[in-house]
């Protein structure tokens, strides 16, 4: 008697998961099923032998092709080609550039250098040295990000924090205002804070990542 | 041996039967809410041989909440700790990593002013908050010990985060200051002792604080760079002193100094930390932060300490402040021997030092004692040790 179970895998799935279609979950799912159900494995065997058997026939020439006879006629046609673009003739050897008009260039450099001078002339000393420090950091840009550090310590009236790559470790004091905030340059912050329960004192530092 | 019973196992095959196994999905899910609540819990490790013991932790207010991409953890723990040694305690700092923040990522918790005997008891509360980007899984968030210091100033733990220091700084303050407190009360009576509480609270009320950050080897200030001298206030028992120092300043941003130290004792110096004093365009002065740099200093010897930090202030109300000075003092120094140098009270008296210094651990828990119990109960406190 053929045993109907509603368990069994269905033909479209076996076919998915012979061909590792069928996602990671369900092949999960489907080979847990497989352990015991002798059924289900034998069908899939059978799935995965077709497909190795069209992969093979797949390979092979099909019947009644010629092959030198084909490689010859793309010989032929590959010979043709290059025959008809010659009679359409050579490519231009070299581009042709613009002929730069020096006279317009000389007045374009005369009216730049008047008006940065007279930008440098007319602007107060202290914008002046702040857009030469600008354009310094710009430069030096390139360096300040080779030195690879995103970590910054915080001290402020809400409470102390470390902060690196986007996460961050902080304590805000039970009264902010009253705590005593410091900072050490070897990489830390401390909040101190008094309990006015017990009277006890506590310390809480926060340290960079180095 | 199918039979009768192989039949009836054969109909009961063909009936309807409602899934109840525990899919992948299911047993995942399960799992990761089981890390999730593991992952709030910190893990309080001692060594075996430690001094302190845990009698008891409470996490209760740990929780972790998921806020757009990221999740916040709040650890915050309720330890209480046992003194399971033959020594009164005197202070003790306990070590937080959180390894989620970063490699090495981490905090401490320090309890100094402490005075607990054998089988005594103490409090300690870890309340933190780790914000970090969201990613499945638990928060690794581990308590250990750092250090604990006994009444003879010997020192137990494996000091990573240099913890022995901080920890007989604030032990020889806390004496300095309560020896200092006996002696005014000997002299003059509790009314010597009251007015100067008045006197230490008045300057707190009058003590201003400034917001600092600091980043690591780089300035983002575009103001145009100058060179400020860094003025050195010689304090008189000092065994270190500078005989030059140059800050580099950008607005509101500062570079630590080139500071050129000569220790002019005759022991050798394992550590020094420079306080460092910062004055705004308006004349005031604020504590800024300290400079500590490990410097092994022959007796005589000079060397300089090089500057890696660069830290920008602002005013509690977020307003950039512009310096205008800088001054630094040595606030303390570390020999090779272990001993540690704290200036002296007279040195504290300086009005610039007096102004901007804060109290140390101790003065401030005795002057909470005499703000809320009153001036009977600081005298008593004065007598106990």
């Amino acid at each position: 008697m053929n045993r109907v179970d509603a368990n069994h895998m269905d033909d479209s799935r076996l076919a998915l998961l012979a061909g590792n279609d069928l996602g990671f979950w369900r092949s999960l799912r489907a080979h847990w099923h497989m352990r015991g159900c002798e059924r289900c494995r034998t069908a899939l065997d059978a799935f995965q032998a077709d497909r190795r058997a069209v992969a093979q026939a797949a390979q092979d020439m099909p019947a009644g092709v010629d092959w030198t006879r084909l490689s010859e006629e793309m010989t032929g046609n590959i010979r043709v080609g290059l025959a008809a673009g010659e009679c359409v003739g050579d490519y231009p050897t070299k581009l042709r550039f613009f002929r730069f008009r020096w006279g317009a260039a000389s007045v374009v450099a005369a009216l730049t250098a008047l008006f940065v001078v007279g930008f440098w002339i007319n602007l107060p000393a202290p914008q002046a040295d702040h857009l030469v420090a600008a354009l310094k950091s710009i430069v030096s840009r390139p360096a300040a990000r080779d030195a690879r550090r995103t970590d910054m310590l915080v001290a402020s009236g809400r409470g102390i924090e470390a902060k690196t790559n986007g996460a961050s470790l902080s304590y805000v004091p039970p009264d902010p205002g009253a705590a005593l905030v410091t900072v050490s340059t070897r990489g830390s912050v401390a909040a101190r804070s008094l309990d006015d329960d017990t009277g006890q004192t506590t310390i809480t530092e926060v340290y960079d990542a180095r | 041996m199918r039979g009768s019973n192989g039949h009836a196992a054969s109909a009961a095959s063909l009936r309807y039967r409602p899934t109840t196994r525990l899919t992948p999905r299911v047993l995942i899910m399960l799992l990761c809410v089981a890390t999730a609540w593991a992952g709030v819990l910190p893990r309080v490790e001692f060594p075996r041989d430690s001094p302190v013991s845990l009698l008891s932790s409470d996490p209760a207010g740990s929780t972790e909440a998921i806020r757009g991409g990221a999740s916040v953890v709040d650890v915050r723990v309720a330890l209480v700790l046992r003194n399971s040694g033959q020594q009164r305690i005197r202070g003790v700092t306990l070590v937080v990593l959180a390894q989620d923040l970063a490699p090495g990522g981490k905090a401490s918790v320090t309890v100094p002013s402490l005075n607990v005997g054998p089988g005594e008891t103490f409090p300690v509360h870890v309340d933190l908050r780790l914000l970090r980007p969201y990613q499945p899984g638990d928060a690794v968030v581990q308590i250990g010990l750092d250090g604990v210091l006994f009444d003879d100033l010997a020192f137990y733990g494996p000091n990573r985060l240099n913890s022995r220091r901080a920890l007989m700084v604030y032990e020889l303050e806390a004496r300095r200051d309560r020896q200092y407190l006996r002696a005014l009360l000997d002299s003059g009576g509790p009314a010597r002792l009251q007015q100067e509480m008045l006197a230490d609270m008045s300057r707190r009320a009058d003590a201003t604080g400034i917001d600092v950050q600091m980043v690591h080897g780089r300035a983002t200030n575009v103001d145009p760079e100058r060179q400020v001298q860094f003025a050195f206030l010689a304090l008189p028992d000092a065994p270190v002193d500078s005989p030059g120092a140059m800050a580099v300043v950008r607005g509101n941003e500062a570079v630590t100094p080139h500071l050129l130290v000569h220790n002019h004792s005759d022991r050798e110096i394992r550590s020094v930390e420079i306080g460092w004093i910062m004055r705004d365009q308006q004349g005031r002065e604020y504590m800024a932060g300290a400079v500590p740099a490990d410097v092994r200093l022959a007796p005589g010897e000079r060397r300089e300490m090089t500057p890696d930090a660069v830290l920008r202030f602002s005013s509690r109300t977020g307003q950039p402040m512009s310096i205008a000075a800088m001054t630094g003092f040595v606030s303390n120094v570390e020999f090779a021997d272990g001993h540690v140098w704290i200036p002296s009270r007279t040195s504290l008296e300086n009005p610039r030092l007096a102004k901007v210094l804060a109290p140390s651990p101790e003065e401030d828990r005795l002057l909470q004692i005499y703000r809320r119990k009153g001036l009977k109960a600081l005298v008593e406190e004065l007598k106990k040790f």
